[in-house]
């Protein structure tokens, strides 16, 4: 199997746009998400119960959370489980206690994104390595692309396929 | 009067002749025979490659955990191999138990108004208009749940919102047609001489709701619930989009739930290798509780005919 890089994607600690909540750091957000940390004002935030938002198991977005951010630690079996990017979007959206996590490009105004260790997601901090939590985004090929399948790579990882991919919120990977 | 209108319920309704007897059939019927036949193979042959696939693609993880580890662990984590299935049981049994707690008393306090007390054009009228929710598809019912009810219960109560609670109350509002109908046709089978039975004692019309008409049409009521538990443990998109989907033994009405359906749906779509088979295992045990509850469903029917004192068709043409 042969891996091709075309992007890398932050994934971005989301929170109701009304939560004075601005940062974390990852010991944080790993407790958060453990379920050990169980209130907002534990971490300079409003007196209520934080409502953690995750993905199912078997997501891809769940898997490199669970790597980048969890470490050996498993995400609190008591948190709301929602299938997709979208609904966890919504679910934080519409509830200011919540927290979850979704694909930097999703992001939009009803939701803040969250600076970990001092750091907002975003291309800039992604690409130079101070946001931490960026997986790849991988093309598989079995071997040495060839035909159609080497052009549509090649078109890909061009100047017109990368500005595309930028445009909807992954960060080029050349 | 047949004795079988009485009190049978209305799936028993048979023509009382019975089967036809052919003798000297045209080539043309012979055809025709075979063509039904196939198409009845089909039906059955479908259940039994179904049935089949789920035991092959499930059986093998089952095996693995160990049957009573896979029905009574607690902990279903299948990044860590840990396959439990029992806080999805209690999901589904908790959220099915709360659902009939809210809908069956409406259902059939429904029923009871549309065949005895409405005007007979209104009773009619209403009645299409309950079958109507039936036909609403169940992610609509979902999509409101999620828009109205979840903020609202969070609002309410300051939890996330997502909770047996709403899951109940959308599946108790969408069993509520079809206990509805089924208990509205068993009302409707029961003879009118028992009314006037009661009308000739001096009774009241409630009297003769309460003593006689809801009783004598009990067993065709209480298929009507056990349909409506069939839908309720079945029912997988409206349930996935309220309810949370925590894989934990809920603790309380506002706990976020997982049910068995919408957990296979939640995440069969990324599974692969033992978790796609888990999954599978899922299904087998979801489908040890649907066939113990129609078994159940048999038997309640049956009782309730012999209960009643009325003997059971002859013909051969009774069976569920």
């Amino acid at each position: 199997m042969l891996p091709i890089l075309i992007a890398t994607d932050a994934i971005a600690v989301i929170v109701h746009a009304t939560n004075p909540v601005e940062g974390l750091s990852s010991d944080m957000l790993r407790d958060i998400f453990a379920g050990r940390m169980s209130r907002w004002s534990s971490v300079g935030g409003l007196d209520l119960p934080i409502h953690v938002v995750s993905r199912e198991e078997g997501s891809g977005t769940r898997s490199s959370f669970d790597e980048l951010v969890m470490g050996g630690t498993s995400v609190t079996s008591s948190a709301v489980v929602q299938d997709s990017n979208g609904s966890i979007l919504e679910t934080v959206a519409s509830d200011p206690q919540a927290v979850g996590y979704v694909s930097f490009g999703l992001v939009d105004l009803r939701v803040k994104a969250l600076a970990v260790d001092g750091v907002k997601p975003g291309p800039a901090s992604a690409r130079d390595g101070t946001y931490g939590i960026v997986r790849p985004f991988l093309f598989v090929t079995r071997e040495q692309p060839t035909g159609i399948v080497k052009e549509f790579v090649d078109f890909v990882v061009s100047e017109r396929g990368q500005s595309i991919l930028e445009d909807n919120g992954l960060i080029r990977a050349r | 009067m047949s004795y079988r209108k009485e009190g049978s319920p209305f799936w028993r309704t048979t023509v009382s002749s019975g089967r036809v007897r052919s003798q000297g059939r045209t080539a043309n019927e012979r055809v025709v025979e075979r063509v039904l036949f196939c198409c009845a193979l089909t039906a059955v042959s479908a259940l039994a490659l179904i049935t089949a696939f789920i035991f092959a693609e499930g059986m093998p993880e089952l095996g693995r955990t160990g049957p009573a580890r896979f029905v009574f662990g607690t902990t279903w984590s299948p990044s860590r191999g840990m396959f439990g299935v029992l806080p999805m049981i209690a999901g589904s049994v908790a959220v099915t138990l709360a659902a009939l707690l809210m809908g069956v008393p409406v259902a059939v306090a429904c029923a009871v108004f549309l065949a005895e007390m409405a005007p007979p054009r209104a009773g009619v009228l209403l009645k299409a208009l309950v079958e109507l929710l039936s036909a609403v598809p169940s992610v609509v019912y979902g999509f409101v749940g999620l828009t109205t009810l979840v903020p609202l219960i969070r609002e309410w109560t300051g939890a996330p919102g997502f909770s047996v609670l709403a899951a109940s109350v959308v599946l108790a509002i969408m069993v509520m047609p079809t206990i509805t109908s089924v208990s509205y046709e068993s009302l409707k089978a029961v003879p009118g001489s028992y009314r006037d039975g009661v009308a000739a004692l001096g009774g009241t019309r409630w009297q003769a709701i309460r003593m006689v008409v809801l009783p004598a049409a009990r067993s065709g009521i209480v298929a009507g619930i056990i349909l409506g538990i069939g839908r309720c443990l079945g029912e997988t998109m409206a349930v996935l989009m309220v309810a949370g989907n925590a894989p934990v033994i809920p603790t309380s009405l506002l706990s976020p739930v997982r049910t068995l359906t919408s957990g296979i749906a939640l995440e069969m779509g990324y599974a692969s290798g033992r978790h796609r088979e888990a999954l599978f295992g899922t299904a087998v045990v979801l489908f040890a509780m649907i066939a113990a509850l129609n078994l159940l469903t048999r038997y309640v029917a049956s009782k309730g005919a012999v209960f009643g004192g009325r003997r059971r068709p002859r013909d051969g043409s009774a069976g569920a």
